[in-house]
């Protein structure tokens, strides 16, 4: 189990522009702080002499020439839920 | 009284890399192209669409670090920067986190004829986002939707993070102008802040003077004038000073800058990085810049401002006003080059008194020394040599320089076309003086009795019968020896 805390909870909740009723915070917060809880099993490893990696192969990425490839006319419209002046409609954002 | 607070104030600049296609994929970079016609696959956030880097892309970024005194990172990480916003298309940014391609440099920075060195804490690469058009209203706070541009999303952009080292406005001012000219000078990004090609977010806090401890940031964005920079920095300064001051505290948030009432407003309350969850993009493999492409981007550096204006005052003998013209005016100082390249025998500052001058002047409202201008250097530099020896009057130059500049023909044939040059013949010129002065005999007399400015009138005859080819100074050598024989 991890110290993860109500106010850490609201905190996520908040960030992520999620309602959860006060009932089931607690649910939540449990189930949130048995997954954290694995993490600290983890932690427990002594990896100290271990360097960070963050791939698996050791090999630079392709780069690509700086070249203007022309793309065909895409149908954009089909992945808008709502289409307006050739754009993604999108809620109002704020508020 | 002496102030109480002092301002501690860091920047994030992020800065459009000149490329012509996005980060990740072909699509063009271009400015003003219509809504969503540059976008594909890729930078739409497509599944399964995979991106690859744009070489010019990292040449640009370490090209930005060597010019900040940075360390180059043999090896750097791009690292996925997790957030929901409707111009996210993937739901992340592809950023740099751990490990950026440049660390630690600095920029020197004139305040009131005074250097200071200011740390460049990182700069890494990252995507741009895409563009909202919000609708129903002025901005965000009272619009009832947005439209969203995806023409922007990918493009590649460096962030340059700038130590906590400002301590006023005109710091900071001076430092985003010193930052921009380099990164103008080096042609990595085109400098502009009214289009959001270079975009500002302040980080400012205040502290008691003399404290070592820093105060609770802001985040200020939504900055994009030089003016706007003196502004928000003064309005933020005064409203947190406003909260200290009445006991309360100053809450870490991002907030927005509004140029018409000069104010800030929250944005939203700032995240911290783990709130991002930033891990490894998986879907590209680390940077790996070996020291033959470090050397090899290093030896190609184009020269940076200071150098040239170095170069200007101490090797060519220009003004400082002149040679920070010419650094500002990049087709300007491209053009002056170009002029001294074939111009050997005048004088460089003959040659930037032409260009900053006559030709700037009649350039301006043409579209100034862009791609369209057709006068070639070494017609302009042939034009001032026909001033330098003689064979044409400065007044003349002007005014066959707006067809030169239309025509770009020969200045020799222009010369021919408009009936010859400047009449600098002794014989010739001696011959319409003897006339004058036998035409105006009462003048000559009254120069004879002391009345030398009368000479003058004697002058503008000469000019008047030479059709104003006459070269000034001999007429008037010819003048008074006539006279006084």
């Amino acid at each position: 189990m991890s110290d993860l805390s109500m106010q850490d909870l609201d905190h996520v909740i908040k960030l992520s522009h999620l309602e959860i009723s006060p009932s089931r915070k607690d649910m939540y917060l449990k189930k949130l702080q048995q997954v954290l809880g694995y993490m600290d099993q983890l932690k427990r490893l002594n990896v100290d002499d271990v360097k960070p990696s963050s791939h698996a192969i050791n090999q630079s990425t392709r780069l690509r020439e700086d070249v203007v490839v022309p793309q065909p006319d895409l149908p954009l419209e089909l992945n808008a839920p709502q289409w307006e002046a050739h754009s993604f409609r999108v809620p109002k954002i704020l508020g | 009284m002496s102030p109480k607070y002092e301002m501690v104030i860091g920047l994030e600049v992020h800065a459009q890399l000149s490329t012509n296609t996005k980060l990740f994929c072909g699509c063009s970079t271009k400015f003003g192209a219509d809504v969503n016609t540059n976008v594909c696959p890729v930078c739409l956030g497509m599944p399964g669409a995979l991106p690859v880097l744009n070489r010019d892309a990292v040449t640009m970024a370490v090209q930005a670090g060597v010019a900040l005194n940075c360390d180059i990172q043999h090896e750097s990480v791009f690292a996925r920067k997790n957030y929901f916003y409707p111009d996210l298309p993937k739901g992340y940014q592809i950023s740099q986190f751990e490990l950026p391609v440049c660390l630690g440099g600095s920029l020197d920075i004139e305040v009131d004829g005074a250097v200071k060195r200011i740390g460049i804490t990182r700069i890494h690469m990252e995507e741009d986002a895409g563009k909202l058009l919000h609708q129903g209203a002025m901005g965000i706070a009272d619009s009832t939707y947005s439209l969203v541009d995806l023409n922007r999303a990918c493009t590649p952009l460096i962030e340059i993070v700038s130590e906590p080292d400002l301590r006023s406005a005109a710091e900071a001012r001076a430092y985003v102008e010193t930052l921009r000219q380099i990164l103008r000078t080096i042609g990595v990004n085109d400098g502009n802040l009214e289009e959001g090609s270079l975009r500002v977010d302040i980080n400012i806090s205040l502290r008691h003077v003399g404290a070592t401890q820093f105060g609770t940031r802001c985040e200020v964005k939504n900055v994009n004038s030089f003016r706007s920079i003196d502004r928000a920095i003064a309005s933020e300064f005064i409203r947190q000073q406003e909260v200290l001051e009445s006991g309360g505290r100053i809450v870490q948030q991002t907030r927005n800058y509004h140029d018409d009432t000069q104010t800030t407003t929250p944005l939203r309350d700032k995240e911290d990085a783990h709130d991002y969850r930033y891990f490894p993009e998986p879907d590209l493999l680390p940077l790996l810049l070996t020291d033959e492409r470090i050397q090899s981007i290093r030896a190609a550096m184009p020269e940076l401002p200071h150098a040239i204006c170095r170069r200007y005052q101490q090797g060519l003998g220009l003004t400082r006003a002149d040679a920070d013209i010419l650094i500002e005016e990049i087709g300007m100082r491209r053009f002056f080059e170009a002029c001294l390249a074939c111009a050997q025998d005048i004088s460089p500052k003959e040659i930037s008194k032409w260009v900053i001058g006559d030709l700037n002047a009649l350039l301006k409202p043409k579209g100034g020394f862009g791609p369209s201008l057709s006068l070639s250097p070494e017609y302009f530099v042939k034009l001032i040599r026909l001033i330098s020896s003689g064979a044409l009057s400065g007044k003349m130059a002007k005014e066959m320089l707006p067809q030169l500049i239309e025509t770009d023909q020969d200045p020799d044939v222009l010369m021919a076309n408009l009936g010859g040059g400047q009449i600098s013949d002794e014989s010739t010129l001696l011959e319409i003086v003897r006339k004058v002065i036998s035409e105006n005999l009462d003048v000559v007399e009254k120069v004879k009795s002391g009345k030398t400015a009368s000479a003058n009138f004697l002058m503008g005859q000469v000019m008047k019968q030479s059709q104003g080819k006459a070269k000034p100074d001999l007429v008037m050598s010819l003048i008074l020896a006539e006279i006084n024989t």
